[in-house]
């Protein structure tokens, strides 16, 4: 599966949604649930996905599909 | 997801995905048995949610958590409008940290001495002990209480300073464990334990810590919840009785039939140490009150002998209710232990190394716990500690008395063969009741009973202990126990009866139940004449029974009938009888009765 398709899954189990719902574009602005809590779940989840450790800055950033997709790959190198 | 052991755990979104799967399924409308459990914090513990659905789910538990505010104890426990209230907990977790309600501890320490400092820990002990009294003056939920973890980072020579904080705190905990005992229904959720197990140094993610305040790093959430998820189960739910063991490369490395005794793995050398920690840790656990049973492919006369006279054997003939070695499929042979032990199916832990047998045994007796047991023998000591089934929230003398008596009862057995008519045998046994009524010291082993009695139970009504102290200090039910003791032993406390008034005159037996090990003895003639009596004494013109059939209790379909009770009804499947002072049946000659102490 592409980083793409692994997060859409991701945020998809941390927000509760049908993958085919998150697309890259999907952002916090658009689904009820990505609060400030889920934002942190998404966090370790990531984390967890990918197993790569993210930094507190990088919670300010992840606020679309897009964003944590850039996120991951600057981390996973 | 596939059974796990305690190092293995799904990845975070797994956690997410399955938790929605199970609440949705939670709440479904004929879904009825879902615990709720209340979480109030000195942190944010929300995180834990999806982790603590689904290793509560892992261990057969439904749950529903409900977080409080962070920080807000009081203003949840003694508002009786709070949110908390709304949750009809019947768990609460009171999770209080020292760096959250008292942070400049560990700074103020060299300037406050320890006394201060122990003062300042007192509060907060006091704290959470008032606060499980007010959930108790309230509710009948079960609580647990974190104790305290130690706050890091200290100086590396804090603990060879008598009064350092390492041992400030440790002595704080033991204070808070003591004032619980003495709260019914309270104990301790062992948060220094789990933190310490995990290690302190990566317990905490600063980054969680500072963005998100929560102390509990990502990889260690479902360990807490794991650990929260046994707690539960233990304080709702019966453990296990009875360890069944298969022999070879389980309890010996090697095949006792191809290797012989003498070439058996067993011992000082590696890897014989490991099987030997083994059967050390299977000795305490029967220490603590579990049997130990073998379910074994082998010769029985040969693994008689090994067990006697091997000389680096831990575990000898005498340590094992059940010895089962032949050749029979292993369901058969666990059915047979069982029936032996007299204790149902689902009171059997299985350990095996061979999957297959393990698989037959899953497929044909589901309510057996099996354990997923690694092949590796230096995994044996952490698989038989993730065993959740052997968890029990404290130890009670009569539990640890329990394996010792199943000896006494093989001597009952040698009697019974010499007696030449069922009289002479029980009248040999010299047997001595004591009954009494609604003594708080006896609460925790009528609990107990209650909970795991399945056979002979009339009602099978689990009724929590809050709910029992209640009754028993009710001028207008009677909660009665009877303890045995016979020539051969103390068979400790094994009968207990509520009665309470109904409408007009009759009574009802809300709860009759016996141990099973003292069937076919008369006791519970002896305890039925009381529990009746104890309701005429108290104005009962006539007492009503009723048998309410579980899978299980068939053996006492008739037993209201069988002394003199007349049948006047059945609602579904239960039974209604009735009897009045004039058919009560007799005080058996045989059984000496005592007064009570209490």
């Amino acid at each position: 599966m592409s980083v793409e398709d692994r997060v859409r899954q991701v945020v998809a189990d941390v927000l509760g949604l049908p993958v085919d719902r998150i697309g890259l574009e999907t952002s916090h602005q658009d689904v009820d649930g990505w609060d400030s809590l889920n934002v942190i779940n998404m966090m370790m989840a990531i984390e967890s996905e990918f197993a790569v450790e993210l930094d507190a800055d990088d919670a300010g950033r992840l606020v679309s599909v897009a964003a944590i997709v850039d996120v991951v790959r600057e981390r996973i190198g | 997801m596939p059974p796990r052991s305690m190092n293995r755990f799904p990845k975070a979104a797994d956690y997410f995905k399955r938790a929605r799967d199970l609440e949705a399924g939670a709440a479904a409308p004929d879904q009825r048995d879902v615990t709720s459990v209340a979480v109030l914090s000195s942190f944010t513990a929300d995180f834990l949610r999806p982790y603590l659905i689904v290793e509560a789910a892992e261990l057969g538990l439904s749950v529903r958590p409900w977080f409080g505010p962070f920080g807000a104890f009081e203003q949840q426990v003694l508002d009786d409008r709070a949110p908390l209230w709304a949750q009809l907990p019947e768990v609460v977790w009171i999770a209080m940290r020292i760096e959250d309600v008292d942070p400049q501890l560990v700074h103020d320490l060299p300037e406050i001495g320890p006394e201060r400092a122990a003062e300042r820990l007192g509060h907060l002990r006091q704290r959470v002990v008032q606060l499980a009294e007010a959930i108790r003056a309230r509710s009948t939920a079960n609580i647990l209480v974190s104790n305290f973890a130690c706050p890091r980072p200290l100086d590396l020579f804090d603990a060879s300073d008598p009064d350092g904080l390492s041992h400030l705190c440790a002595a704080e905990n033991r204070e808070l464990a003591r004032a619980l005992t003495r709260i019914t229904g309270a104990h301790v959720f062992d948060w220094n334990g789990v933190i310490g197990g995990w290690g302190t140094a990566r317990a905490t993610d600063a980054k969680l810590w500072y963005l998100a305040r929560t102390p509990i790093a990502a990889d260690l959430q479902p360990v807490v919840a794991r650990n929260l998820a046994r707690c539960l189960r233990a304080l709702l739910h019966p453990a296990a009785k009875c360890i069944v063991v298969d022999l070879d490369n389980t309890l010996w490395g090697g095949v006792l039939g191809d290797d012989g005794a003498e070439g058996l793995q067993l011992g000082d050398l590696h890897p014989g140490r490991a099987f030997r920690d083994l059967q050390y840790a299977l000795r305490e656990l029967r220490r603590r009150g579990f049997l130990l049973a073998i379910a074994s492919k082998n010769d029985a006369a040969l693994v008689g002998d090994t067990l006697a006279s091997h000389p680096e054997m831990v575990l000898r003939p005498g340590d094992f209710a059940a010895i089962v070695a032949n050749w029979e499929p292993k369901p058969t042979n666990l059915r047979q232990i069982a029936a032996t032990l007299n204790i149902g199916l689902d009171a059997l832990v299985f350990i095996d190394d061979n999957p297959v047998e393990r698989a037959h045994v899953r497929a044909e007796l589901p309510m057996v716990h099996v354990v997923e047991w690694p092949t590796d023998p230096l995994k044996f000591a952490s698989a038989l500690a993730d065993v959740a089934v052997l968890d029990r929230p404290r130890l009670l003398a009569d539990d640890r008395a329990r394996a010792a008596r199943v000896a006494h009862d093989q001597k009952r057995l040698a009697l019974e063969h010499g007696a030449a008519s069922v009289d002479e045998f029980l009248s040999g046994l010299q047997m001595v009741a004591t009954i009494g009524a609604g003594d708080e010291i006896e609460l925790p082993r009528i609990h107990q009973l209650i909970h795991k009695t399945n056979q002979f139970n009339l009602t099978t009504r689990r009724h929590p202990i809050e709910e029992i102290a209640q009754l028993s200090r009710s001028p207008a039910a009677a909660v009665r126990w009877l303890r045995l003791r016979d020539r051969f032993g103390d068979l400790g406390l094994v009968c207990v009866g509520i009665v309470r008034p109904s409408d007009d005159g009759t009574w009802e037996i809300d709860t009759f139940l016996m141990s099973c090990r003292v069937m076919g003895r008369g006791v519970e003639q002896a305890f039925l004449h009381d529990l009746v009596r104890a309701a005429i004494e108290a104005g009962a013109r006539r007492i009503r029974g009723v048998y309410r059939p579980t899978p299980k209790n068939h053996i006492v379909a008739d037993f209201y009938r069988q002394y003199g009770f007349a049948e006047i009804g059945r609602t579904g499947e239960a039974v209604e009888y009735e009897i009045s002072e004039a058919a009560l049946p007799s005080w058996p000659p045989f059984i000496e009765r005592e007064a009570s102490s209490t």
